[in-house]
């Protein structure tokens, strides 16, 4: 009892807690260096940055302000720092960049520009409007209520954006990318073994890129929706609700079609996986609609089929009977 | 200050001019000290130059160039603005050391006829790791719609990355996310493999400074693309003209050298 009291005591006096506050000027980027542990931000309306942190007593927390930037960053006299983890509260209006291998990341309320790198940790972002660059390794990337160029990639784990306008780019080797609510009139979604989905509309103009090697598409869109639609896959199958108006068929599997008068520019590609497109209102699971999909799949593949052979046969009768009234003229 | 001479100094150290021009410079050395003295620094650079090895460039070496690099990309048209993190300020020097480097200074220099031979020997000695370098550059430099450099022979393939062909490699025709199929013609796999063979051979050299469950993340995440490459290459012996599978094919070995390069430059941090 009295040696687990004194390692308590140990731990306790070797563990710090640092809390400061300090001014910045409208225009300042904030920007944060934590080798590891995590780091949380929130905003407020004041014109100044909290930093709350808790580290042990070998790693030192470093501030640095200068000529528009505020750096936070961890140092250790030996060594790599020691794990931190960091409360900060900084104006809504500052733009904000966290680096750190290992540490999670949280960022709420941002009103800003938002840059985000990690190796091993989760990135959870609400809220940041203009450029937003997140990305990591080994962790999976959530971003909501955004606006502006949005840039977000992870290696082993999903993405996903909800309630986002903007210009999107997002791509995982090993996850699913998972794209709802979205008001984009660009956007590249790319995954090897994951899952692709998507929930909003196309916009006039807008060109729309989805791409997996063995996962699977759905993208649900608007009732009205105009598009050129484009499917490639080397052994998966398409299965669609829409009314389409077959363009060309490239192969059994390679075909072009347009959705209502076209507009917006859609590919969806997927090696061996399924092509979903359907109009509605909300995600369909794939896994829950087996035997459903198989059944609309062949229907769907065998009806672009048949439209595509009366095409050629009504070709080649114009063409003949172009020939006929040629001759009979003569 | 310079006289028409000064320009003239490396081709006679190089032994090319003509008789009667190298009298007349010979003659014109004698009574200009300045002359004198660029001709000085030209013979040693040369003579250092004669005496080193060509080697790749040390890793180091790498973020300073970058820097630059970035800097001259900032000139030609990506200017600072206020709520962008990428281009807002100037960093403190730590800032740079970061997994990817988030602010680069700008920066503009001009050079005498000495720096521009050191510059160029430096080239000539960088030309052995070029291949490493340009790939480690391609993703973090040359934004969309981006001009190649001037000294760096280059191609814009797709939505505008550029890539660089150093002397002693083929030229990469690095193919950018988001390129249509019908982009994609004309593209050889046999570029991106000379490529991903000199970035998995840095990656192993910086194995030991990276986190051991990351990388055994990597390599789980290589397996799959290597399998995903594999059932592409195969299913285009099977179609070679198809611009869907070629463009697939492209779109996974360009993954696999992002991945290889992201690995690469976090391996820093840590050590």
């Amino acid at each position: 009892m009295m040696f687990i009291a004194a390692a308590a005591f140990t731990l306790a006096s070797l563990t710090t807690h640092t809390d400061t506050t300090v001014s910045v000027r409208p225009g300042t980027l904030l920007d944060i260096s934590n080798f590891g542990g995590s780091v949380a931000v929130s905003t407020w309306n004041k014109n100044a940055v909290r930093i709350e942190a808790d580290h042990s007593a070998r790693t030192d927390v470093d501030l640095d302000v200068n000529e528009g930037a505020f750096k936070i960053s961890t140092s250790s006299r030996r060594g790599p720092p020691g794990s931190v983890d960091f409360e900060i509260t900084m104006p809504m209006w500052m733009a904000v960049s966290v680096t750190g291998p290992f540490t999670d990341v949280q960022i709420d309320g941002a009103k800003s520009g938002i840059r985000v790198e990690t190796v091993k940790g989760e990135v959870q972002v609400v809220g940041g409007a203009g450029p937003i660059t997140l990305s990591s390794v080994q962790g999976g990337v959530v971003l909501q209520k955004a606006s502006g160029r949005i840039k977000v990639s992870s290696i082993n784990e999903g993405i996903t954006l909800d309630d986002v306008v903007g210009n999107i780019s997002a791509e995982t080797v090993n996850g699913d990318v998972t794209l709802s609510h979205i008001d984009s009139d660009e956007i590249d979604a790319s995954s090897v073994s994951g899952d692709l989905a998507f929930l909003g509309a196309l916009k006039h103009g807008g060109q729309y890129h989805f791409q997996t090697h063995s996962g699977d598409i759905q993208v649900i869109v608007p009732d009205r929706t105009n598009a050129a639609v484009t499917v490639s896959t080397f052994n998966g199958d398409f299965d669609s609700n829409c009314d389409i108006k077959l363009n060309q068929m490239k192969g059994h599997r390679n075909f072009a079609f347009t959705l209502g008068g076209g507009g917006s520019d859609l590919q969806l590609e997927s090696f061996s996986g399924d092509i979903l497109l359907h109009k509605g209102t909300e995600m369909v699971n794939l896994r829950d609609l087996p035997e459903v999909k198989t059944t609309f799949k062949r229907h769907t593949l065998e009806r672009i089929r048949t439209v595509e052979r009366e095409k050629r046969h009504k070709a080649r009768d114009n063409q003949s009977d172009e020939d006929k009234s040629d001759d009979e003229e003569k | 200050m310079t006289d028409r001479w000064t320009d003239r100094l490396s081709e006679y150290v190089d032994g090319q001019l003509a008789a009667p021009e190298r009298e007349e410079l010979e003659a014109h050395l004698g009574t200009c000290a300045e002359c004198s003295a660029v001709l000085e620094g030209l013979r040693v650079v040369v003579e250092r130059a004669r005496t080193l090895e060509s080697a790749p460039p040390a890793d180091d070496l790498w973020p300073a160039i970058e820097a630059r690099l970035v800097a001259a990309r900032s000139e030609m048209g990506a200017g600072a603005s206020a709520g962008d993190p990428d281009t807002a300020t100037a960093p403190p020097p730590a800032a740079r050391r970061s997994i990817v480097p988030f602010f680069r200074p700008a920066f503009r220099f001009s050079v005498s006829l000495p720096q521009a031979a050191a510059a160029a020997l430096l080239l000539a000695l960088l030309s052995g790791g070029g291949v490493w370098m340009a790939l480690r550059h391609a993703s973090g430099v040359a934004g969309n719609g981006v001009a190649a450099r001037p000294g760096v022979t280059g191609l814009i393939a797709a939505t505008g990355e550029a890539t660089t062909s150093p002397r002693t490699s083929p030229v990469i025709d690095y193919v950018a996310p988001g390129a249509t199929n019908a982009q994609y013609a004309g593209f050889d796999p046999s570029h991106y493999d000379v490529a991903i063979a000199e970035l998995e051979r840095t990656m192993h050299e910086h194995r030991s400074e990276l986190d051991t469950s990351t990388v055994r993340v990597v390599e789980q995440n290589l397996a799959i693309i290597d399998h995903a490459i594999d059932q592409a290459r195969r299913a285009l012996a099977a179609d070679p003209a198809s611009p869907y599978l070629n463009g697939h094919l492209a779109q996974q070995l360009r993954l696999k050298m992002d991945l290889l390069r992201r690995v690469t430059d976090f391996a820093g941090p840590r050590g």
